[in-house]
């Protein structure tokens, strides 16, 4: 887990790779209890104009956050996450999540860095692209409290 | 329904605008005819300058700027890892009780997006959008305490922007709720703006 003096500006976070299936979409409705029928029954996405059932655009985000979150580790902070849901994606589809440090800075007595983070299908596309800020750790003063 | 009885309406297709008698005001405007709603919509999507037919609907402006109801939910345990199970994040901090007792949290907590799964209150000027396809814009999360496993949070929504645009699916009305979720003491826990667009 990194400390706030670790990180540089372009930097790479470790990319994550996330496998959404029909399963894990049907999961999804029934974790999130939203069970809008474009993620889980075909016919019902293409009779709505769509080529056929998409990934939830909350799963896409619970990805993004995950990419940040098994960066930063448990001492690491997520401040901010945003994400912005540009193109759908398909279960069977690999997709990648990347980021890359975009600001170092300190705020406040806060440790803080900012990130472009995105999610790439098997094609290249971005598809969802976000931001995010975290707070770290650093090697000046101890961790958090218990 | 209140006031049932008919009245003089102006068919909202500006190629039309015949005088016609209904009973039902449409907040999307009226037509006299199925055929003046299909020219209308058709005029909208190619903008020819024959629609100022706007899809933001009184209720939609009404209720822009009103908070809805609370809704207070109790964060289960097992919500967190059947939550945690569909997303396929095996991070120990939501389901290791001796683990996440050892970290800087004390206890288990909740995903980011957890906060998701739990709904707002209803709200106190209903409104919908006059289209009924949906898809999730997107989210802007900001975080500010920690969400622990047992806590209960408060759901209150406002919607604070809505637009109208045409896109590849056609006419389009994007709204903007922010959704603030506030803990038992009274914390801010966190807050989400979150876009549905309809189309």
């Amino acid at each position: 887990m990194p400390y706030w003096e670790d990180v540089e500006e372009g930097m790479s976070i470790p990319p994550l790779q996330k496998h959404p299936t029909t399963q894990m979409l049907v999961m999804y409705c029934g974790a999130s209890g939203d069970f809008y029928q474009i993620h889980y029954d075909s016919e019902f996405a293409k009779s709505r104009g769509l080529p056929g059932v998409v990934v939830q655009g909350g799963l896409k985000n619970a990805f993004l956050a995950q990419l940040v979150t098994d960066w930063i580790g448990d001492s690491g902070r997520l401040r901010k996450l945003s994400c912005q849901h540009r193109g759908m994606d398909f279960p069977g589809d690999t997709l990648h999540c990347k980021g890359v440090v975009t600001r170092v800075y300190k705020e406040e007595a806060r440790f803080l860095v900012d990130c472009e983070v995105w999610l790439e299908n098997g094609r290249g596309e971005k598809t969802t692209p976000g931001a995010a800020t975290v707070e770290l750790p650093s090697k000046s003063t101890p961790p958090h409290p218990g | 329904m209140p006031n049932q009885r008919p009245k003089e309406f102006t068919c909202a297709n500006l190629r039309c605008g015949r005088s016609f008698v209904g009973v039902r005001t449409r907040e999307e405007g009226n037509y006299c005819s199925s055929r003046c709603r299909a020219v209308a919509w058709r005029d909208r999507r190619r903008g020819t300058g024959y629609s100022t037919l706007s899809l933001i609907t009184h209720s939609l402006r009404e209720a822009m700027g009103v908070p809805s109801e609370p809704l207070t939910h109790e964060v289960e345990r097992g919500a967190i890892v059947r939550f945690t199970d569909a997303i396929a994040d095996p991070n120990p901090l939501y389901r290791d009780e001796a683990y996440a007792r050892h970290s800087g949290y004390g206890g288990i907590i909740a995903p980011p997006t957890f906060l998701r799964t739990l709904q707002p209150g209803p709200p106190k000027i209903q409104w919908q959008s006059p289209l009924h396809n949906k898809l999730d814009g997107g989210s802007e999360w900001q975080y500010l305490e920690p969400l622990q496993a047992g806590d209960r949070i408060t759901v209150v929504e406002t919607l604070i922007d809505v637009k109208e645009r045409t896109g590849r699916l056609g006419p389009m009305v994007i709204l903007t709720r922010e959704l603030t979720y506030t803990n038992q003491l009274s914390q801010l826990v966190a807050t989400q703006r979150w876009t549905l667009i309809t189309y």
